[in-house]
């Protein structure tokens, strides 16, 4: 009996033992790898009347172009 | 009995530990041994390179659209685009993946230096020379990219990037300093000149290592190392300016030609090149900005640069290739002799350079200079002192020449990184002073504690 407990128990201790070893702890699902990208402002008016006078200029040139 | 279950006990636990835990496993693949198996992880790089499929030593046309997406020769708030960033907080994941992948480009080299050092057969001292010439542009790279701009004053204290010198897997080395990290770069680019000359096989030859120190040096404002470098390039290299009638031929040439030095997709069956057709068509579906198109004048035709730049419509007709030619060195040099206070020979390079490039054009002088104009993106130069108008001809030069080389990003980014802002989709997108350095590794600032990242990414 004392022999079938020893081998039960050696090989109880050779399927424990296997390779277990995580060196990293585990990804869980709220981590991430990227960032989140800086957010749009809602463009003032004279940022508006900028972008108006950049695309006539480009309207102009395209128009007249040399 | 029980001295004879203590033994079975131990020797259970011993043996049955993970004896082949971390042992290296072929799995079907070579482990080099021989020079010719380390060489070949140098061939793959370089093919990398010659296909176009490299965005990352020396960079290819995605690296171009990348680059050029974020900066301002094209203007995104005329039309945004296909496929293109419209400013560069939309490329932050994008630049922060290029950081790891750089390392693994490093990995390799390093593997190459470790083990092939000390041996003498041309195939060892070939491929020593193109792993020390790739990880040293790697280095340069990512120190223009992942550290912020270059101020020798506070170099030795801001942050730049890790040195990795060895393979060693359980490495987390934190960053060294930015001067740390340039005269690393040096270090290694100096290392490869021995073992390189004209012999292309390598793809590294010695003047293309000569151009990247002078490109560091100049990054690093170590002045007289850039005027120095660069001028030896344009005095002995054997390299001279491709004149204006060669200039279209020059840069559509899928081998290097006239004063290219090197040049990426040098394979014209690259597996890539369906790929390439998209991206060409990307990058022409931005119009060029006014700012750049004033640049040329009243008589803008005269400028070989202006009649093969863009269309019409103003719409990209450049081949985006990246290269390295001697008319940077040509700028270089004035740029940096300008800095040593060399006025004459700063000019005397322009005008060498000007010549090549506008018909009939006339010598620029100090007194015929043009004035410093109001209202222009950049207002201080690398030094942080207000434009001069031999500066400012200059830079204009230099964003003429490198126009749509994925060269104007880092120019901002080095003359005081000035914030602007594009409108996209209703919505306007500014580029911060932050956005112009990309954040280091997320997972390399959260596995190692030392890692620190840039300013602006920390939460």
């Amino acid at each position: 009996m004392k022999t079938k407990l020893i081998y039960i128990f050696i090989i109880f201790a050779l399927l424990a033992t296997g390779c277990g070893y995580e060196k990293l702890p585990p990804k869980t699902d709220s981590s991430s790898s990227q960032y989140v990208l800086p957010k749009g402002e809602i463009p003032s008016a004279e940022d508006r009347d900028a972008l108006a006078d950049i695309r006539a200029e480009y309207d102009n040139y395209i128009t007249n172009e040399p | 009995m029980s001295t004879c279950k203590r033994i079975s006990f131990l020797l259970a636990v011993i043996l049955a530990g993970c004896t082949r835990f971390l042992s290296v496993q072929p799995q079907g693949e070579v482990i080099p041994k021989t020079d010719e198996e380390f060489a070949a992880l140098m061939h793959n790089r370089i093919r990398d390179i010659e296909g176009g499929g490299d965005a990352l030593v020396l960079g290819n046309m995605e690296t171009v659209a990348l680059f050029e997406g974020c900066a301002d020769d094209l203007d995104a708030n005329i039309r945004v685009g296909n496929n293109l960033v419209s400013y560069a907080g939309e490329a932050i994941n994008t630049r922060m993946s290029d950081y790891r992948s750089s390392f693994e480009i490093i990995r390799d080299c390093n593997i190459v230096i470790e083990n092939l050092t000390g041996r003498t057969s041309e195939t060892a001292r070939g491929a020593l020379g193109a792993a020390y010439a790739m990880k040293g542009i790697l280095y340069y790279n990512l120190l223009r990219e992942f550290a912020g701009p270059y101020n020798p004053a506070d170099a030795t204290s801001e942050p730049g990037i890790p040195i990795v010198d060895k393979v060693d897997i359980d490495a987390m080395p934190a960053r060294a300093s930015m001067l740390e990290t340039a005269q690393y770069a040096g270090t290694l680019l100096a290392k490869a000149l021995p073992y390189t000359g004209d012999d292309r096989r390598w793809f590294f030859t010695a003047t293309l290592v000569k151009a990247y120190q002078a490109r560091l040096a100049f990054w690093c404002e170590d002045w007289d190392t850039a005027a120095s470098v660069a001028e030896d390039i344009i005095a002995h290299s054997g390299f001279s300016l491709t004149p204006a009638d060669g200039y279209k031929a020059m840069l559509e040439s899928a081998a290097p030609k006239g004063e290219v030095i090197a040049r990426t997709h040098i394979n014209n069956s690259s597996e890539l090149d369906w790929y390439f057709s998209y991206i060409k068509g990307y990058i022409a579906s931005r119009p060029v900005c006014a700012a750049l198109v004033r640049l040329y004048g009243d008589n803008p035709s005269k400028d070989i640069r202006f009649a093969t730049g863009w269309d019409a419509k103003r719409f990209n007709t450049k081949l985006p290739e990246r290269r390295v030619r001697l008319s940077e060195m040509y700028l270089i040099a004035a740029e940096a002799e300008y800095h040593r206070d060399g006025s004459g020979a700063a000019l005397s390079y322009l005008n060498d350079l000007r010549r090549q490039r506008i018909e009939g054009v006339t010598d620029l002088t100090e007194a015929t200079l043009p004035p410093v104009r109001v209202g222009d993106r950049i207002t201080e130069d690398a030094a942080g002192e207000a434009i001069t108008p031999l500066l400012q001809a200059i830079l204009d030069e230099r964003r003429k020449e490198l126009y749509l080389e994925g060269d104007r990003f880092f120019e901002l980014k080095r003359n005081g990184r000035p914030e602007w802002w594009v409108i996209s989709n209703g919505l306007k997108y500014t580029t911060k002073k932050y956005l112009y350095t990309a954040p280091i590794y997320k997972q390399d600032c959260e596995l190692n504690p030392d890692m620190q990242q840039n300013p602006g990414y920390e939460d």
